[in-house]
C-alpha cells in the first residue's frame, strides 16, 4: 500500500516535465467572409500556440507561401492574410515536418449567380 | 456535365456571371471571303467579346435579348440584333474611302466565275446603290442535351430596311481534345426571298438599265463552324476558328454575288478581362 502510494506520487510530480504535451494551436478566425466568392479575401488571424519547444526553429506557410519563421514557442501573435481560396495554414519545424495545420476557409457573402452564355464566346465571326 | 440547370452553371467558357461585363479581346490573322464581285475580303486582326448577362436579359456581342425561360434542357429567348447581311457590302471596300463612280459604270468582265451559273455579266458593288443597315427581331428555342445544343430561332426585319425574314436551325456540339475546348456547329439559315432581294437584287435604284434587273430569291444556306479554344493562362487563350457556308442559288445567281461560298478562318490570342 505505501509503495504503490509513492509510486504514484512520483508518477504525478514526473509528468509535467517528463512527458511533453502535443503541441497545439488555436487560429481565430479561420474563414474568411468574402463579398463573391471570385474576390480576394483578406483578414487578420490571430494564433495561439501551446507546447512549441522553446529551442525549435518554426516557420509559418499559408499554402506554398512563407509567412514567417521565429525560433523558440512564441508564434506571431496576428498575421494578415489575403485567400482567392481556401487555404491551408501550416507550422513547419526544422526537419521540415508539419506540426500543425488548419485551414483557412473562404466563404462567399453573397452567392454569384452564373448564366449560360446564349452565343458562343467570340460570336462575332 | 457541360449543361445544367442555369443556376448551377459551371462551364468556364459557356457560363458567365450574372450582373456583370464580360469583356474580351483576340488578337491574330484570319479574314472572312466576300461573294461579292469587288468585294474585299473582310479582315479579321481585332475580335472584340463583350456580354452582359442579367437575371433574364442580357447583351452579347450586338444582341439584345430576355431570355423568359431557362430550365437547362429547354430555353427560349426574344431578341434584337444588327442584320449582318449589310457588312459585305461595306466593311474595307474602296468605296467607304475613295469617292464612287457614277452609275451606269458597269465593268466588263474579262472571265465569268465559275461559280455563277447565270447569262448576266457580274456587276460590281462600286456601280449600285447603297443598301442599308437593317435590324431584326426574333425568338429562339434551345433543346440541350449533354454536350450537345439543338436551336432553331427565326428573326425578322423591324427596321422596315428590306422586311424580311431569316430562320435558322442550328446544331452544336461541344468536346474536348487535350487541352482543346472544341465546339462544332452545322447549321441551316433559310432567308426569306424579300432580304435576298433587297441585298443582291438588281432593281431600278441601282441605275443599271433593264438589262441587268435581277430578283433575290429565297432558300437554305448550309454551313459549319469549328471553333477551338485552348487556355494559355488564366486571362489568355489560344483561339482558331473556321467556317465554311454555301450561299443558295438564289443569291449567287446575282450579278453581284461571283462566289457560292463564304470562308471563314481566325487564328490567334484572346485575353479576357
Amino acid at each position: 500500500m505505501m509503495r504503490l502510494g509513492i509510486g504514484t506520487l512520483l508518477l504525478l510530480l514526473m509528468s509535467p516535465t517528463s512527458i511533453k504535451a502535443a503541441p497545439a494551436w488555436v487560429v481565430r478566425p479561420n474563414i474568411c467572409l468574402a463579398d463573391k466568392a471570385s474576390d480576394i479575401c483578406t483578414m487578420t488571424i490571430t494564433i495561439e500556440a501551446k507546447s512549441l519547444q522553446s529551442n525549435q526553429k518554426y516557420c509559418l506557410f499559408l499554402g506554398e507561401t512563407l509567412i514567417d519563421c521565429w525560433i523558440g514557442a512564441r508564434t506571431p501573435s496576428e498575421v494578415n492574410v489575403r485567400l482567392d481560396a481556401d487555404k491551408t495554414l501550416m507550422l513547419v519545424d526544422n526537419a521540415n515536418q508539419v506540426v500543425l495545420s488548419e485551414t483557412l476557409e473562404v466563404k462567399a457573402r453573397y452567392k454569384q449567380k452564373t448564366r449560360r452564355r446564349i452565343r458562343q464566346p467570340w460570336s462575332l465571326f | 456535365m457541360l449543361f445544367q440547370q442555369a443556376n448551377a452553371c459551371d462551364d468556364e467558357v459557356l457560363c458567365t456571371d450574372t450582373n456583370e461585363w464580360q469583356l474580351g479581346i483576340a488578337l491574330g490573322i484570319g479574314g472572312r471571303s466576300n461573294p461579292l464581285v469587288d468585294g474585299d475580303t473582310i479582315p479579321l486582326v481585332v475580335l472584340p467579346d463583350i456580354a452582359w448577362y442579367g437575371e433574364k436579359a442580357y447583351f452579347d456581342n450586338g444582341e439584345l435579348g430576355y431570355q423568359w425561360h431557362d430550365e437547362g434542357v429547354i430555353a427560349f429567348e426574344t431578341f434584337a440584333t444588327i442584320d449582318r447581311e449589310r457588312a459585305f457590302f461595306s466593311f474595307w471596300h474602296p468605296s467607304n474611302f475613295f469617292v464612287p463612280r457614277l452609275g451606269l459604270m458597269v465593268d466588263t468582265p474579262s472571265f465569268l466565275p465559275e461559280d455563277v451559273s447565270i447569262n448576266q455579266a457580274p456587276v460590281s458593288i462600286d456601280d449600285i446603290a447603297s443598301r442599308d443597315w437593317a435590324f431584326n427581331a426574333g425568338a429562339r428555342a434551345h433543346y440541350r442535351q449533354d454536350e450537345g445544343e439543338l436551336t432553331l430561332s427565326w428573326q425578322t426585319d423591324i427596321s422596315n430596311t428590306h422586311k424580311g425574314n431569316i430562320v435558322t436551325l442550328a446544331y452544336q456540339y461541344n468536346f474536348r481534345i487535350s487541352d482543346w475546348r472544341v465546339n462544332i456547329k452545322p447549321s441551316a439559315t433559310w432567308k426569306s426571298a424579300n432580304i435576298i432581294d433587297y441585298y443582291y437584287g438588281i432593281s431600278l435604284r441601282d441605275g443599271l438599265g433593264p438589262g441587268a434587273l435581277y430578283s433575290g430569291r429565297a432558300g437554305w444556306q448550309p454551313a459549319i463552324s469549328i471553333t477551338a479554344t485552348r487556355p494559355i493562362s488564366e486571362k489568355w487563350q489560344w483561339l482558331l476558328h473556321g467556317s465554311y457556308q454555301r450561299l443558295h442559288s438564289g443569291m449567287t445567281d446575282s450579278p453581284i454575288v461571283d462566289q457560292n461560298k463564304v470562308v471563314t478562318f481566325f487564328s490567334g490570342v484572346g485575353y479576357r478581362f
